[in-house]
């Protein structure tokens, strides 16, 4: 018998890149995403990185790739939206050593400010998409990947969920296989997307998807578990899993590779059935795919699954009732405690004075977005990473009155070197006006306490150059920049009291490292 | 559509962020695996670390299929904190049992933060467990320089856990 762990979906995924001869990986942290590279960064021989952002992360996985080498790509699902340009090219183009898209999506959204579905972007990039149900899934699927983008020339968008990603189950690894580099072939007609060899390109994506959907059909990653009973359920991810937790015998068609869909085989199979349902998380993505191929004795989902995560008795509910489950109510059960700053967070001192002086703050995206909970009240807007800087600052511009100098934009370390810079660019260049507050907790600490290039360290543990915020934002033209200290309140107050009404743009640098994860605390 | 007839069972561990849910879960889980049980644990970590309510979901058995614990199906709820333990009381199968240290009698305990070994020791025990191999799967899992302190934990859960 073979070697035999017990891993988490994320850290089958780092050994079976390992495994597979990967030798470059980057990606920016993000829940459920997160240990994927952490792991991978304990390898010496893989290139392992934390990007400024997802969209850098991609590049430089395409530029491996294009050298030979099989790289891999890992970001949460909002990521995806930020590396969505070159993924869309990247399509184009295709690859040379293997490269596999990692997207850890996040229904039930357990960390996220959305749960989107990250399917749609196999169908939308055109390229194939693999979805594993279980940690040794994870493994074997990820080694199918790299063979599969090498075989059709394509990326290949590998999706998993917060259930797969930390849920720990049994693998059964393989051998690692060694891969020397090939190196770069010039061809400019493949890499250089100019539009008349992108035309040709396009022609050759659509004659790689219908080669991928006939792959797909005889591929032992789509396989159909005969049963008793005239329904068929067509499945995939976890949702098979909870599946089978309540109907051993159902007749299940099990997709593994769900993008191109492969409907031949679906066709051929549903016919035999009275009916057809697709038991997925989200939005009806297998139940539209079935429908355009030709599939008409599907029952559709009701609506309400198209929100939140599944669980087995939500999926029982749904085979048993065609109803979603909803929890008994019970008196006297205490509510599950919200997550909250931690007691000494320096991000809570500054949310004291936010609070106190009524500022409307658009916010970004970290720990300090909980200054929007009680007892501070104090962050009134939230969209995506980077936003603060030009929401808030347009929020100020168009406001009237009073209202207006009690506006300010607040981001994070990580943030801010993610995509913060652009939006302070721009507020120079357009002479826009207004208080923008950076939390400098030297760390990304939301996601665990991951580095960034303010840290002053990369991601296998290695000591870099430590990027000075302040630095950067003179040389973005800021001329009023502030140093402070959020366990200094007072000062710390009065500095942000005077930057209030002031008709240019003020960048206040509020510096001291997280109680958790800060520099001197690892 | 016959139910499943399979003998997969559930343990559910609830506290708060920052008790070690997860490591104890962790112990436990792996304990199982080493047993030769098909074995899954789920945990969502995120959000949950900020001392907001965090739980682990462990089940085993010859085959398992969800690595969440069906509504109401849990054999066991090891509870870390007295209010998740009354808010997730629901999840216990009828007949199951509660594994849970109540804030008077931590005493015992070498350190507060020894609750999640402890606890882990107490139900690994009632499964047959011997203390050597608990100490054994915790030492693999922990920092070393806790070691020492999690095994009197332990020591204290072989002393203790008859009175449950
Ligand atoms: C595009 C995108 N990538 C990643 C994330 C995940 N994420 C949420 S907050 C955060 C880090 C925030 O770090 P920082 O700004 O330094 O704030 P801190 O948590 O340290 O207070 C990350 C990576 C996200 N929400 N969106």
């Amino acid at each position: 018998m073979g070697r035999e762990l017990f891993l988490s979906g994320n850290e089958a995924c780092a050994l079976a890149a390992y495994d597979s001869g990967c030798l470059f990986a980057s990606g920016y942290p993000g829940t459920p995403s997160t240990e994927i590279l952490e792991n991978l960064g304990t390898y010496n021989s893989v290139n392992t990185s934390w990007a400024t952002n997802e969209k850098v992360a991609l590049e430089l996985c395409i530029g491996a790739s294009f050298a030979g080498r099989r790289s891999l790509a890992v970001m949460k699902h909002v990521g995806v939206n930020v590396a969505a340009d070159p993924l869309m090219t990247l399509s184009y183009t295709g690859i040379k050593g293997g490269l596999v898209i990692v997207t850890c999506d996040d229904p039930g959204m357990h960390s996220s400010q959305n749960e989107q579905d990250n399917r749609h972007y196999a169908l939308f990039a055109k390229i194939p998409m693999l979805e594993p149900s279980s940690s040794a899934e994870v493994y074997n699927f990820l080694t199918a990947a790299f063979y599969i983008s090498e075989k059709f020339d394509t990326p290949v968008l590998f999706r998993l969920t917060t259930r797969i990603c930390h849920s720990h189950s049994r693998v059964f690894p393989g051998k690692k296989s060694e891969l020397p580099a090939s190196g770069f072939t010039i061809n400019n007609q493949k890499y250089v997307m100019i539009p008349a060899w992108a035309r040709m390109r396009h022609v050759f994506i659509e004659k790689r998807l219908a080669l991928l959907e006939k792959f797909s059909c005889s591929s032992k990653f789509n396989i159909f578990e005969k049963g008793a009973g005239s329904r068929l359920i067509i499945t995939s991810g976890i949702s098979y899993q909870y599946v089978r937790e309540n109907f051993i015998n159902l007749p299940v068609l099990k997709l593994g590779m769900t993008w191109p869909f492969p409907a031949e085989k679906v066709r051929k199979i549903s016919c035999r059935f009275k009916e057809v349902m697709c038991v997925e998380e989200l939005d009806p993505f297998l139940e539209n795919a079935c429908l355009v191929s030709g599939v008409n004795n599907i029952i559709k989902r009701p609506k309400n699954f198209y929100i939140g995560e599944l669980n087995p008795e939500r999926v029982k509910a749904l085979l048993v009732n065609f109803k979603d489950f909803i929890k008994p109510v019970k008196q006297n059960i205490p509510a599950a405690r919200p997550p909250a700053l931690c007691r000494g967070c320096p991000h809570a001192f500054m949310f004291e004075i936010f609070r106190d002086y009524g500022l409307i703050v658009a916010g970004d995206i970290g720990c300090y977005t909980l200054g929007t909970l009680s007892p501070y009240n104090a962050l009134h807007a939230c969209i995506d990473m980077g936003a603060s800087i030009p929401v808030g600052l347009a929020l100020r511009a168009a406001s009237a009155g009073k209202q207006k100098n009690k506006i300010i934009s607040v981001i994070g370390d990580s943030t801010f070197f993610h995509s913060g810079i652009t939006g302070l660019i721009d507020a120079v260049y357009n002479k826009r006006s207004g208080l923008i507050v950076i939390l400098d907790n030297r760390s990304t600490a939301m996601t665990g306490g991951q580095d960034h290039p303010g840290t002053g360290k990369t991601l296998p543990g290695n000591i870099s150059v430590r990027l000075d915020i302040e630095k950067i934002v003179r040389a973005c033209g800021v001329n009023r920049v502030f140093q402070v200290d959020p366990f200094k309140k007072t000062e710390t107050a009065a500095v942000i009291k005077k930057s209030l009404a002031l008709k240019e743009i003020v960048v206040i640098i509020a510096t001291r490292e997280c109680i958790i994860y800060g520099p001197q605390k690892r | 559509m016959a139910p499943k007839k399979d003998n997969t069972r559930s343990v559910l561990i609830t506290g708060l962020g920052g008790q070690g849910i997860i490591l104890a879960g962790n112990i436990i889980s792996s304990a199982l695996f080493s047993k030769g049980f098909d074995v899954k644990k789920s945990e969502v970590h995120g959000m949950s670390q900020r001392g907001g309510s965090v739980e682990s979901h462990i089940r085993f058995g010859r085959t398992v299929y969800s690595p969440l614990i069906p509504y109401g199906c849990a054999d066991y709820l090891i509870a870390l904190d007295e209010n998740e333990k009354k808010r997730l009381h629901r999840q216990l199968l009828p007949g199951g049992s509660i594994i849970f240290l109540p804030s008077e009698n931590r005493t015992a305990l070498p350190s507060p933060r020894t609750l999640n070994v402890y606890l882990s020791a107490v139900f690994l025990r009632r499964l047959g467990f011997s203390k050597n191999d608990i100490s054994g799967y915790m030492s693999r899992i922990v920092k070393k320089k806790y070691i020492d302190i999690n095994n009197k934990a332990i020591e204290a859960a072989f002393r203790n856990s008859a009175s449950f």
